[in-house]
This record gives structure tokens, sequence and C-alpha cells, in this order.
């Protein structure tokens, strides 16, 4: 069986590409199983999507926990998500990922002595994010060695066929070149049995607790500040203090609470929690808002 | 207008009672509002939330309230706040509870469950006169699960579940006057992108004891496809189109709390939007931009 779990964050494509493969496996005759992970994911936050592939009907559900292909979409989750991201590697587990760090830089961050591959984003089209899921999908088709270019195709137009023809057809020509360029990485992923290992449960009798201890409660508010939501960014505000007039119009649109007020009457962007919404650039009478790369802001930073 | 504390924008609170760090996406129209409710109504509060996306606020240990909060299902959040209400005046008639420390019970639900669903609860608490805020942030669909039509879905737009052709074929149901016509305290259109309209409505209201009804509309840039940055802008064409009427309902009269001599087309608000690029893509689609238009002069002629 093979197990695949892609990552990236919400918007990214991450669950067509999961489709997208499943249905190219599925074109070659595999029992599949395809899922994205739900729950309180929202565009920009983490989220995931897990594919299994097997010769005779699959009887495990759930998360993958030991895959055997992890795709990174975006590297950001490795700082802010690393453990859940890479969770569960065994000995053959091969690594996707898309980055524009050096592979140096990559293996000291995953540090795992696992096979790394890597596509910069130097090498594809510059809007290659509206391509994501068929990029990371025809890759991952052609890591399996099993897939073949005609069913991925398939597998693209079956997924996509609600969109235009004009974004279909970017697609892929998009999935192929990657399958091409791929060529040297076939079968890099290998399958693992997939024959179930049941076990006994092992049942423990649990007393009745008062409900008062064994319910969760929170006994505080505002604690949602410990999420941070400034992790979900492409894009960040930057308030140019010489132009502001301190209106804090920003303040009162901003939808996430994320902008403050300093002693001198200026507005602050709390950078830990804003999602990059721009609303406050956009109200903002006096132009006295900008917008920068979230990437290169943050390496200004550093 | 406002016979309340807060004259113009600078008198809104620039500290916030909602917390950051929520699970909503990024420029969601209805975070807005309940983040200008809660600054107006205070730290006192309790929000009972019917199932939506408005659940996902309050995600364990995390909450952004400073207060409490209660999750019911879809068709019960009025019930839940006539229970909580029921609790508050107990515990304060048996001495439990200082009156200083009463707490307002507000209900919080999406479309689904105002227009829908939670219905027959809540028109059976406006009969018993329930003295509580109800809070519906009306995204036109249930877009917590993906944005599938719900009975708040204007004609036209596209959803999960009108994709094709024409989109949804209903219509948006006129959930002010089925409100209305229970004759609550006090009812009354909102937008966040009209704080100042929105923030005297909830000052009137925090002055009247019984059923407090706001329905904001709540720009999504998830359900309704633009970018997150123009909310607040979509927003307010929605105003300056006459597609969301600003109004309020008390002492059985409906009064426009903002009334234009010029109205922009519909297109414009329309355009902007990816759930109505049909009507401009491939070819512009005069025919059910003008139904659509028809409809708001229609509405307005009748004002």
């Amino acid at each position: 069986m093979f197990r695949i779990r892609f990552h990236g964050r919400g918007g990214e494509g991450i669950k067509t590409a999961s489709r997208i493969l499943g249905s190219s496996f599925f074109f070659e005759g595999f029992q599949v199983q395809d899922a994205p992970k739900y729950g309180a994911e929202r565009r920009g936050a983490p989220v995931s999507a897990y594919v299994r592939a097997d010769h005779k009907q699959i009887y495990e559900r759930g998360e993958i926990h030991k895959p055997d292909l992890i795709i990174i979409a975006d590297e950001t989750l490795l700082h802010v998500t690393r453990n859940t991201v890479l969770e569960g590697i065994y000995e053959n587990t091969v690594i996707f990922i898309i980055s524009a760090m050096s592979n140096s830089e990559l293996e000291e961050i995953i540090n795992c002595g696992k096979t790394i591959i890597k596509i910069a984003p130097a090498v594809l089209p510059e809007n290659y994010h509206r391509f994501l899921s068929s990029i990371t999908a025809s890759a991952t088709a052609r890591f399996t060695g099993i897939i073949q270019i005609d069913s991925l195709i398939r597998g693209v137009e079956e997924e996509l066929k609600s969109a235009k023809n004009d974004l279909i057809l970017e697609n892929t020509a998009i999935a192929k070149k990657i399958f091409n360029d791929m060529t040297s990485y076939s079968g890099i992923v290998t399958e693992t049995d997939g024959t179930p290992v049941i076990t006994e449960p092992q049942l423990i009798d649990l007393p009745l607790h008062n409900s008062s201890i064994a319910t969760p409660a929170i006994r505080t508010g505002s604690t949602s500040v410990k999420n941070q939501t400034g992790s979900w960014r492409t894009s960040r505000p930057v308030i140019l203090q010489e132009k502001c007039s301190r209106c804090m119009l920003c303040n009162v649109y901003c939808p996430d609470s994320a902008i403050t007020k300093n002693e001198e009457g200026f507005p602050v962007i709390d950078y830990n929690h804003c999602k990059g919404c721009l609303i406050c650039r956009e109200v903002c009478p006096s132009g006295a808002i900008t917008q920068e790369d979230e990437k290169t802001s943050r390496s200004k930073t550093v | 207008m406002s016979e309340g504390l807060i004259k113009n924008i600078k008198d809104l609170s620039v500290e916030h009672n909602l917390a950051p760090g929520t699970s909503m996406c990024a420029g969601c129209g209805a975070l807005e509002t309940v983040k200008l409710f809660c600054d107006i109504l205070g730290k006192n509060t309790v929000f009972v939330n019917a199932a939506g996306c408005m659940t996902l606020l309050a995600i364990y240990p995390f909450t952004p309230f400073s207060g409490s909060w209660l999750y019911t299902a879809m068709a019960s959040a009025s019930a839940g706040a006539q229970g909580i209400r029921d609790a508050l005046d107990i515990l304060i008639k048996k001495g439990r509870l200082s009156a200083s420390e009463d707490l307002k019970v507000i209900v919080l639900t999406g479309d689904g469950s105002a227009y829908g669903m939670g219905l027959s609860a809540t028109s059976a608490a406006i009969d018993r006169d329930l003295d509580f805020y109800y809070l519906c942030y009306d995204n036109e669909g249930y877009g917590n699960t993906g944005h599938q039509d719900s009975a708040a879905t204007p004609y036209g737009a596209r959803t999960a579940t009108s994709a094709s052709g024409a989109g949804f074929t209903g219509r948006k149901k006129d959930l002010f006057s089925i409100w209305a016509a229970h004759k609550p305290a006090y009812l009354a259109t909102i937008i966040a992108a009209e704080p100042l309209d929105l923030a005297h409505k909830v000052e009137k209201a925090m002055t009247i004891k019984g059923p407090k009804m706001f329905i904001t509309l709540a720009p999504c840039p998830t359900g309704w496809h633009y970018e997150p940055h123009q909310t607040v802008s979509i927003g307010k064409l929605a105003v300056k189109t006459g597609i969301w009427p600003l109004k309020e309902f008390k002492d059985g009269t409906v009064t426009h709390t903002k009334v234009l001599k010029e109205r922009v087309p519909v297109e414009e608000y329309l355009k902007l939007q990816g759930r109505f690029e049909h009507l401009f893509v491939p070819e512009k689609n005069p025919a059910l931009i003008n139904r659509i238009q028809t409809t708001v002069d229609q509405y307005w002629k009748d004002v």
C-alpha cells in the first residue's frame, strides 16, 4: 500500500492535489482513499490531506501516521507545525518540498536523514501558486513509478472539470512538465505491506468522575491570544507613521482585533495575530498602509 | 440621531473585548460585526452559539470572548438563551448573583440557523418576550461547510449547490419582515462596514428590555469569492446599491436609518464577487442583472 500525506495551507489546493492523485491511482486500477483533514481549517491555516492506494481492499481508516511520502507544499509550515508535518517518519519515508531554501538549510531544518526532493519556486512559473495542486500531484505520481502520464492527466481533468478550459489546459501542461522533470525519481517511493494488523482492544474499567472535573471548562477569557494566527499571512500590512493621521479606522475595521494604539496615538499592527487580510490598507484614507511580501519582510526583520 | 455615547467614529473603542487568534478566515465580515458588538455590549456577556462558522471562535481551550460561551445545535440557540436567562434571573432572585454581575445573553447564529432551522425556537423566544440579543451573521449561505445555498442566498448567486447556469434560482427570504411580524422590542439590520450606524443601534437596544434582534450582512471572502481586503468596500457597496437596506423596527414602525438620494447600480456590487461572475463572463447578462436591479428598485419604491 502507498500511504501519502500532503501538507499545505488552506487555499493552496492540497485537497485538490490529493484528489488528483487519488483519481490517478484509481485509473491505474488501484483501490483508493483520499481525504482532507477537516476541522477548523481556514484560508491560510495549516491543512493536510491523505491518500492511500492499494491493489486490494483497504481496511485502514483515518489519518496516516506512518507515511511513505510527505509532501510539503508550503515551507513555512516547517516553522510553525514542524512536528505535525514530519510526524511518523520511518526508514522508507521520502520528503518532497517546494522551497526556496538551499539543500543544506532544508536538511538542517528537517534533520531526519531522509531523502528530500526539492523543487525551487525559481524553476516554476511565477504564478505557480495557482497550480500547486497539479504540481504536487504530478510529482507525487512520478515518485510512485506506477502512475502513467495518461492517468495523471485524466485525474487533473476530472478534478478540475468545473474550471474554465484555459485553466485546465494550463494545469495539464504544467502537470506534464513536472512529470517529465521528475523522471529520475520514478519509483523512489515504494509500497509497503497493507495487510491490516488487528490487535485485540485492551479494555480498561474507568470509574465515573464528577462531571465538574471530568468535562473540559475554560476558566478564563481571551485565551485565543495563544493562537498565533500571524503565521497565516502571505502579505503583511506596514504602517508608514509619517503619513498616518491617527484616525484609527484601521483599528475599527480590522476583524481580528490585531491593531492596537501606542502611547503617541499611532496604530500598531500585532504581527503575531494579523492574518494579512489587508482590510486596513484598503480603508486607510491617507494611504499610510502598504503591503509587503511576507517572506521578504520576515527575512528583513530576522 | 443617537442618544448614546458614540457620536462619531473616534468614540468607538480602540481596545477590543474580542481577543485575536480566532480561526475565522482572513477578512471575515462576520467577525468584524462580532468585534464591534462585543466592544459596545461590554464584557459581561454570555454568547449562545448555534452550529456555524462562529462555532469555531471557541475551540477548547481557546476562546476570544471575555465571558462565557455556550454551543447549541442549529435549531436551538434561542431555547438555550432562554435557559441561561432563566438561570441568571433565578440566581439573582436568590441573591447568589448580584444585579451588577448580571450577564447579557446573546444568541449568535449564521443565516442557515436564523433563516431556517432555528426560526421556530426564535419565534417562540420572541413570543415569550425573552430579554436577549440575537445577532444573525448573514453570509448568504452555509459558509462553514463550503457555501451551499441557504434561505438567505440571493437570486443569481452561485453556491456549492447552485454552481451552474444562472446560479441560485430561489430568492432571499425576508427574515426582517418575519421577525418584525412578531413585534419584538427591537429589530435592526446592520453591517460592520457602517460601524456608526451599527453602534447607534446596539446602544439603543441596550436601553430596551425584551428581544433585541439584529441581522448583519457578513461579506464572506471564502464563500463569495473575492479578495479578503475587499470586505469593507463590498459591505459599503451593499448599502450604497440599496441591496442591504439599513433599518430598524421599534414600537410597530419600520424606519430606514440610511436613505440614499441616489443609489449606485447593483452591477458595481455584483461585479466584485466571484459568485456573480457568470453575470459578466464570458459575456454580460443584462437580463439577469436587470432582474436583480428591478427587485432592489421595487423595494425602495415602497419605502
